[in-house]
């Protein structure tokens, strides 16, 4: 469950009755996998196209892996086959 | 008891009933019942509030415990032990129109016995910590009951309880844990299976008939009530796979007490041709029939009865006697009297 | 019939009786029964305006103010708080049955009613607008809230904003705890603060109940639309000051300070962000009365 905000976004997780503030870009990357499971590759994509980054930018890739494993701890999200 | 009779109660006899729910946490339970045939509407505003605040803290606790095993299914990644939950766990993954209703306590699983101690060692790492017992407890599960202490994640508040058996090795009955694994049912999108229907109403009647002391427990008459009711109905067939699975783990006592007190009490309706041929004789059957309404029903705080109390402690030995011979039993009682009130099981 | 109205042997006397006293209080109707001699009083002053019930009734709290056990009716006596027969917390002495009663209750409340989302703020209201002040530690809510109920404005409550599903507020104007200076500080500041008795030495230092005025126990059954969340901050060298807050932030503490936020779950997050769009959230800090209440009434005139 999604509370938007101009600048400020707030996310209920149903499943574990937490709720959590997210930044800009887990905010973004929350609601691609909302919509669609996606690889890390396919977000990277996504996350570069969106704001205009270089997709060679390793920092890139290292924070949405980060993010992902937050994710997966949080219960937010989850590895599929 | 009578569901249809809701609509004619006073103020004052809600005023009682609802007290007698809380103590025993069936009030949501009740709310359940009472929606489902339909008779919530035409209750008054403040009954319905009451039995709506109740659904909502046992919708809670249910979360709780889904959240608990979304959390040990996460840990049980890339392991494949087999894990059967049992009770308020299969029932909530099953999606049980009632299991919502019935306060979960805690989460129970039944792992192979091979797989106990290293199943232990991955909760651990996983951040599940044993909970804090005294020395006599934790010797009571491990060496007596040859268990594992109950489990808690250290973020979260649910007990987990590891099983690899339904009763302690040190019962007079038992039920053996292969059958169980045998005809386990594989549930659709965990990872965790559920015991066979006549495993699951097996189970729920020695926990309540043979595992317990049956002190207010009318809450597990209920459980099975509705499982029967879900499972089994009025189809004959059901009915005697259910007979012969009781005869393949020796469990007729137990199910004759269940069905007695499930009609008694509740009801439910049991085809009247079922019969067991193994049951108890009739002293046994004058004294239970004596002492389980007693105890199994609660008292209004300011009714406390002797005699109820009388048969609560009587059910309470007979429990911990049907748990272990009688060497441990003796002092575990005294023991237990002196330090007051007892351990989870 | 209002506990006022009757004479205070009878109000003991009802106590004591098998039915025992039941009184309406906002949304929640309690039964009470006890044979502590101090508590007739104690409810005679701070509960006058409140309406007993006919009993048989049904209620939605069982009080039973017992003696833990029976010597102790006579040797340093105490006074335990039982609900539907369970006893909850350690006992008090005797005459601290006032306090008890109040904490006890407030513990029931918070840990049952959750037809509400049960915010751990004091809620006021004037002109048709209500403020949600929630509580914390330094806050100086209470005497700030009782400052406002005595200068005209409506008191729902200074513990609990019970948040129905509709995103009303329900009143429990139920009398304010002051502590220490905040006594001395009320009594000056109303000649018609009705102030009980003092308890010294409690956990939280010298503990004093101020009555609900009339326009507040009035008005009990009149739910409020909250406009206002407003986090105060009372320092002694600060300036008086409202600065607004981001709504993120605003959700965040608000759910925080809701006592069954965990336990409605997804219902506790719509509710509480419901509040947030409906409300301006702001911190406020302030060092005098005399300086905050006007800035209040400026907010809802």
């Amino acid at each position: 469950m999604w509370e938007v905000w101009p600048d400020e976004v707030v996310v209920f997780n149903p499943l574990s009755g937490e709720t959590h503030q997210l930044n800009d870009m887990a905010a973004q990357v929350l609601s691609w996998l909302e919509s669609s499971p996606q690889t890390i590759e396919s977000l990277v994509v996504s996350y570069c196209d969106q704001f205009g980054i270089d997709e060679s930018d390793k920092d890139v890739e290292r924070l949405i892996s980060g993010l992902l494993k937050e994710f997966d701890d949080l219960g937010l999200a989850e590895p599929v086959e | 008891m009578n569901p249809d009779r809701s609509a004619d109660l006073s103020a004052e006899e809600w005023d009682r009933l609802l007290c007698l729910t809380d103590k025993s946490r069936l009030t949501a339970c009740l709310g359940y019942r009472l929606e489902k045939r339909g008779l919530m509407e035409g209750l008054p505003e403040a009954v319905k509030t009451r039995f709506q605040s109740a659904q909502i803290y046992s919708h809670y606790r249910s979360r709780l415990i889904r959240w608990e095993m979304n959390r040990l299914q996460r840990a049980l990644r890339e392991t494949d032990y087999q894990v059967i939950a049992l009770k308020g766990g299969a029932y909530l993954l099953l999606n049980l129109p009632f299991a919502e209703s019935r306060l979960a306590a805690d989460l129970d699983v039944l792992v192979p016995a091979s797989d106990l101690s290293m199943f232990e060692t991955l909760l651990r790492e996983k951040g599940w910590e044993p909970e804090k017992l005294s020395e006599y407890d934790q010797r009571y599960y491990r060496e007596w009951m040859h268990e594992i202490p109950p489990m808690r994640h250290r973020e979260r508040k649910i007990e987990l309880d590891v099983h690899h058996a339904l009763l302690p090795l040190t019962a007079k009955l038992r039920v053996n844990s292969d059958l169980l694994f045998e005809s386990a049912i594989p549930v659709e999108g965990s990872r965790f299976k559920v015991l066979c229907p006549e495993d699951m109403i097996l189970h729920a009647v020695i926990h309540l008939f043979y595992d317990s002391d049956l002190d207010t427990r009318i809450r597990d008459v209920l459980d099975l009530d509705e499982l029967l009711r879900i499972f089994y109905g009025t189809d004959q067939d059901s009915w005697v796979r259910l007979l012969e699975r009781t005869k393949q783990h020796g469990l007729e006592r137990p199910l004759f007490y269940a069905l007695r007190y499930c009609r008694q009490l509740l009801d439910t309706q049991i085809p009247e041709e079922i019969q067991l041929d193994k049951r108890p004789g009739g002293f046994t059957t004058f004294l239970m029939d004596s002492l389980v309404p007693k105890s199994i029903l609660p008292d209004l705080p300011e009714e406390k009865n002797r005699f109820n109390r009388l048969a609560r402690w009587l059910l309470y030995v007979r429990s911990h006697y049907l748990r272990m011979p009688l060497k441990l039993l003796i002092p575990h009682l005294i023991y237990k009297s002196f330090r007051g009130g007892n351990p989870s099981h | 019939m209002k506990i006022g109205e009757i004479p205070q042997n009878e109000i003991g006397i009802m106590l004591k009786s098998p039915r025992g006293l039941t009184l309406e209080v906002g949304p929640f109707k309690v039964r009470v029964k006890t044979r502590n001699n101090y508590f007739p009083p104690f409810l005679q002053k701070l509960y006058p305006q409140f309406p007993v019930l006919e009993c048989p009734s049904l209620s939605d709290f069982h009080v039973f103010l017992d003696t833990p056990v029976a010597w102790r009716r006579f040797i340093r006596p105490q006074v335990i708080f039982r609900e539907n027969g369970d006893k909850l917390f350690e006992p008090f002495p005797a005459n601290m049955c006032g306090p008890l009663f109040e904490w006890g209750w407030n513990w029931c409340i918070g840990t049952r009613a959750h037809q509400y989302l049960i915010l751990h703020s004091a809620v006021i209201e004037k002109n048709g607008i209500a403020v949600i002040m929630p509580a914390y530690p330094g806050s100086g809510k209470s005497t700030l809230c009782a400052a406002l109920m005595l200068s005209g404005w409506r008191l729902l409550s200074d513990e609990f904003g019970l948040i129905r599903c509709d995103g009303g507020i329900d009143p429990i104007p139920r009398p304010i705890p002051l502590k220490n200076q905040s006594i001395s500080v009320i009594r000056d500041f109303s000649t018609d603060a009705v102030i009980g008795p003092l308890f010294p030495k409690t956990r939280k230092g010298t503990v004093a109940h101020l009555a609900p005025t009339e326009r507040s126990v009035k008005q009990m059954k009149k739910p409020a639309t909250a406009a206002y969340i407003i986090f105060p901050k009372f320092h002694p060298k600060t300036v008086t000051a409202l600065k607004p807050v981001k709504s993120s932030y605003a959700l965040m503490k608000l759910a925080t300070n809701a006592f069954n936020y965990e336990v409605l779950g997804a219902e506790g997050f719509k509710r509480v962000a419901r509040l947030i769009r409906q409300c301006e959230c702001y911190n406020f800090s302030y060092s005098k009365l005399e300086e905050a209440l006007p800035l209040f009434d400026s907010l809802v005139s």
